[in-house]
């Protein structure tokens, strides 16, 4: 179970906080949905959930593990072991080809072993491997940042607005992906302010003076 | 894919800057040092003596009471020993110098230094032999005689002295000297002859200190000063050069300083260049252990490259800048120096970029990554 108690997060020196107090936990498996206006927090949520981050005060859990006090190298394992983000603007680097692209986790990972091919098949770019990112379309840059994400089979999948730039179509497809990877047992959160994409998660939550409320 | 896949994929253009202004800097020092070696070239090459050889400047009348015979002793020591003494004759002002004459050697101004026959007399005559200088044999009108303290010498050779010109001197053997000025040059005490001589010449294979030990056992008050060395010599002339020895510690101070300043806007500017990069590999589980690994090996390449600029193009400016200057010969320098540079050119930026790294620390990677 991941858990923040009493989590707090400040950019400027505790005048103002964009988590005030905010209480949240989810178990494994979940399939989260986290919504609320521009400037909510709700990337501030994804970067310390995701240990990019951390907390201004508050305690930030992972079954029993308190991840605050990690040092930077634990934590950057943990995080390379256990979680996968998806970005909005994907952040593939643009000069490296599809494979290399989604096999960076495993640069700083000590299990070399991968399962490229099937996770490429899955996600249908097998066929793009050895391509330049940014010879991709948006949907296939957003497939090969969701096969980055889960290269290290991580428990928990977090993804910071992934439709935002994404059309209908492959706003369908990464949610097929990303139930899909669920079912399978992975936890999966998903930040974002489009409604009808959230409306298809189990869970709802939304982020409002910096508090999580449940809505679903 | 390997951690070394990373190094010079991302923003490399930043690193000519680098490039190039370390591979100045390095030209320049290796320059410095070529000029080094060829001015040091050009000092030895003046030098009166090698390394084998040592004056020994001790004035022997204050022994001449003392029943010992120096120059025997001296001669049993070493394999060549030649003794000098010398007065002015007052009348035709030339100097007069009593040596071993066989050996070509004379004594000028406190040095010794080789001479050159140039002309032979091959009349002979029952007058005492004498050597004079091109110079005197000139003023002589090419006459095969010399009259000197109103003494007659034959002009048995001419001679020209190396690196030293138009002089005004005679050289004439020990005995020939003795019969000179024979009050001063022979001292007979209880039975014992010999000579009292004011400086030696010495050939020692023993080395400077045990040459020095040497000597000391001879004389009973012997004192370090009277012994002079090539690296004496060498050293009294390179503290005239002092400067231009320092040209290479100079030029490798600006070096340091302008890697320094260099390496630091350098690394400032990558972190901020691949600010993106770097928050994909931060958040796919990089450490900051990992990304000092990739850009410290990015300089070991960079200072590698200026390293080897630095050493292909030094070595061109300086033959083409050092043989056109015909006051200095060229001189390779010690393969070592080079060898060190090199090492240094690659090592002082690693550092350096290592050093500014760590001043960036983690806390302002992290927070540049959050934008």
């Amino acid at each position: 179970m991941f858990r923040l108690d009493n989590a707090y997060k400040s950019f400027d020196k505790e005048k103002t906080y964009i988590l005030n107090n905010m209480n949240f936990s989810f178990n494994e498996g979940d399939f989260i949905a986290i919504t609320g206006k521009s400037g909510a927090g709700k990337s501030t949520l994804v970067n310390i959930l995701g240990t990019i981050d951390t907390l201004s005060s508050g305690k930030y859990t992972y079954n029993n593990l308190n991840l605050d006090n990690m040092n930077e190298r634990a934590l950057a394992e943990f995080r390379n072991r256990n979680i996968g983000i998806v970005f909005q603007d994907y952040n593939l680097i643009m000069e490296y080809s599809v494979r290399q692209n989604i096999l960076l986790p495993k640069l700083f990972s000590k299990n070399k072993d991968n399962e490229l091919d099937e996770i490429a098949k899955k996600l249908h770019i097998d066929s793009l491997l050895n391509r330049k990112a940014k010879y991709l379309s948006g949907g296939e840059q957003q497939r090969v940042a969701v096969a980055r994400a889960i290269i290290n089979n991580p428990t928990l999948v977090l993804a910071d607005e992934p439709t935002g730039n994404l059309d209908e179509d492959n706003s369908d497809q990464l949610y097929n992906i990303l139930k899909k990877l669920n079912s399978n047992g992975t936890t999966v959160i998903a930040v974002t302010h489009n409604i009808e994409f959230a409306n298809r998660f189990n869970k709802i939550y939304k982020i409002e003076n910096g508090q999580i409320f449940k809505i679903k | 894919m390997r951690m070394i896949d990373l190094i010079l994929m991302n923003k490399k253009k930043r690193l000519f800057f680098s490039i190039i202004s370390l591979a100045i800097a390095g030209i320049t020092v290796v320059f410095s040092i070529f000029f080094v070696a060829s001015v040091s070239q050009s000092i030895t090459s003046q030098l009166p003596i090698t390394k084998d050889e040592y004056y020994l400047i001790i004035d022997e009348s204050r022994y001449s009471d003392i029943d010992i015979n120096y120059y025997e002793r001296l001669r049993e020591s070493f394999s060549e020993v030649i003794p000098f003494v010398r007065t002015i004759d007052n009348i035709s002002n030339i100097e007069i110098i009593g040596t071993d004459i066989d050996f070509n050697k004379t004594l000028i101004n406190n040095n010794v230094y080789d001479f050159d026959v140039v002309f032979y007399n091959e009349i002979s005559t029952t007058l005492p032999n004498v050597y004079v200088s091109q110079q005197v044999y000139s003023t002589l009108n090419s006459s095969n005689t010399i009259f000197l303290n109103n003494q007659e010498f034959n002009i048995s050779r001419v001679i020209n002295v190396e690196n030293y010109e138009g002089i005004n001197i005679a050289i004439m053997s020990v005995e020939s000297y003795e019969e000179f000025i024979n009050e001063n040059i022979f001292v007979s005490n209880d039975g014992i002859s010999k000579y009292i001589f004011e400086f030696y010449y010495i050939i020692s294979t023993f080395g400077e200190n045990e040459t020095k030990l040497i000597i000391e056992s001879v004389y009973s008050d012997f004192i370090d000063d009277s012994v002079v060395s090539y690296n004496e010599l060498l050293n009294r002339e390179l503290n005239d050069f002092s400067i231009i020895y320092q040209l290479p510690i100079i030029f490798f101070v600006l070096i340091a300083v302008v890697s320094f300043v260099n390496m630091n806007i350098t690394i400032k500017l990558l972190v901020k260049d691949r600010i993106k990069f770097i928050k994909t590999l931060y958040i796919v589980g990089m450490k900051f252990s990992d990304l000092v690994k990739i850009l410290v090996g990015e300089i070991v390449i960079v200072s590698s490259i200026s390293s080897i600029v630095s050493l292909i193009l030094g070595v061109l400016s300086s033959i083409i800048i050092l043989s056109t200057y015909n006051q200095l010969s060229l001189t390779i320098p010690r393969i070592d120096y080079l060898i060190y540079v090199m090492i240094l050119l690659v090592i002082i930026p690693v550092v350096q970029a290592y050093m500014s790294l760590i001043s960036i620390r983690k806390k302002s990677v992290k927070k540049l990554i959050k934008m």
